[in-house]
């Protein structure tokens, strides 16, 4: 949230101060994600070899984010702008593969936990762009950091070196195929780089009006949250492959339906924390780097859409572009995870 | 071709159409900025470089698991 009100206060202040041009947003913004998600991969390795990193880096992320909160409420120049969106963009990063470690390290083997970590983002995206666009100060965001840091510091403990994760087995609803790390990371890799191309051209076939604003983002916040609880329930593999070709399904029949579109979207989402504990699974000494490969994954979604955007795909077509796409999301989740019932099956024969 | 990607960051960021995205990776506006000619140089740099530092971690953790399963 306090990252996305700093994006949009900043591109408000310089677009209305007439010191940047169209393109020098496009940049800001490119930058921010860049830093933001490009770089949580390489801070993941970092936190993986040195623990004293991994021990600090997600309370440096989440406390220091005041720091640029600060800067952009008493500064609103172009220079202030670009200095706050480097700084909370870092902090983004490091708070990001962190948490994520913290979270998987602490869940007991469960993929709910995960779930519900990433799906806060999707909230905290519409709530800070909003908020940004709006006339008022940075004290919503500086509150809430302050309050996230003061609840850390009260109730958190620091994690031990294993956590609850057990190298052997970490999470017991995800069973990998028999497939080298290789094959079942490019997968998972490939799959949440469909999640996150085919989300953002999601065709809504509404006018994002009211509450509908919010929709995706609750949608989405949902489904990756319910992606964790179902799939600790029933299976990661079941969840994911059914999920995605429901999702699917549903966007077919969506039409102008808010109430079918905002399902299908939740759907759509609910392989996310799958993919992430998966790879998290594969590489179970290598967490950080794990979290920050998903995250790499997004970003590669996000530059395949600035080089083929949604403007120049139709409605129509960005429904049959998802669904080849989901196809291929369903065969590489496929590819590296296995179902719960072939392994008793297995067994028993 | 400029006139194209002008064109979608002014719908982006004027109308804010879709500024409001699904994932966390935030609002798609246009990367391929006008009068930047070395952007697509410097994305195409950093991709590749994020794609072969994430493959050469993933072998590297590949001999390491291979390694540790023959011990």
């Amino acid at each position: 949230m306090s990252c996305f009100y700093i994006l949009f206060r900043g591109v408000e202040t310089v677009y209305r101060a007439n010191e940047a041009d169209l393109a020098t947003i496009g940049i800001a913004i490119m930058l921010y994600n860049c830093i933001a998600f490009g770089l949580q991969m390489v801070f993941g390795s970092l936190a993986d070899k040195h623990p004293k990193i991994e021990k600090l880096i997600g309370r440096v992320g989440l406390v220091f984010m005041l720091i640029p909160l600060a800067i952009i409420w008493i500064s609103q120049t172009a220079i202030a702008s670009w200095i706050s969106l480097v700084i909370c963009a870092l902090l983004n990063a490091a708070f990001h593969v962190g948490g994520g470690m913290d979270v998987l390290k602490e869940s007991n083997g469960k993929i709910a936990p995960s779930g519900i970590f990433v799906s806060s983002g999707a909230l905290g995206v519409v709530t800070g762009t909003l908020y940004g666009k709006s006339e008022v100060g940075a004290l919503l965001p500086i509150g809430v950091v302050l309050t996230a840091s003061i609840l850390l510091f009260l109730t958190a403990k620091t994690p031990s070196k294993e956590g609850t994760f057990t190298s052997n087995k970490p999470f017991p609803s995800i069973i990998l195929t028999k497939h080298g790390v290789g094959i079942i990371s490019a997968c998972l890799f490939v799959a949440v780089f469909i999640r996150s191309y085919a989300g953002i051209i999601w065709p809504l076939g509404f006018e994002k009006i009211g509450f509908l604003v919010l929709l995706p983002a609750v949608s989405s916040c949902l489904g990756k949250a319910l992606g964790g609880i179902i799939a600790d329930k029933v299976g990661a593999m079941e969840t994911a492959v059914a999920s995605l070709a429901l999702s699917i399904f549903l966007l077919f029949l969506a039409g102008d339906s808010w109430i079918i579109t905002g399902i299908s979207i939740l759907l759509f989402n609910m392989a996310m924390p799958i993919t992430l504990c998966g790879l998290a699974a594969a590489m179970p000494k290598h967490l950080g780097f794990a979290f920050g490969l998903s995250t790499f994954a997004l970003l590669l979604g996000y530059m395949a859409y600035t080089q083929i955007a949604f403007n120049e795909i139709s409605f129509i077509n960005s429904k049959y572009i998802i669904t080849i796409l989901g196809i291929v999301a369903i065969l590489l989740i496929a590819l590296s995870l296995r179902s719960k019932t072939n392994r008793y099956v297995g067994k028993n024969s | 071709m400029w006139e194209k990607i002008h064109d979608f960051l002014k719908r982006e960021v004027l109308h804010k159409t879709r500024d409001i995205a699904i994932d966390p990776v935030g609002p798609a506006i246009g990367g391929t900025a006008i009068g930047f000619p070395f952007l697509p140089v410097i994305l195409a740099v950093l991709v590749t470089g994020g794609l072969v530092f994430a493959i050469i971690m993933i072998v590297k953790i590949s001999k390491k698991k291979k390694q540790a399963q023959t011990e």
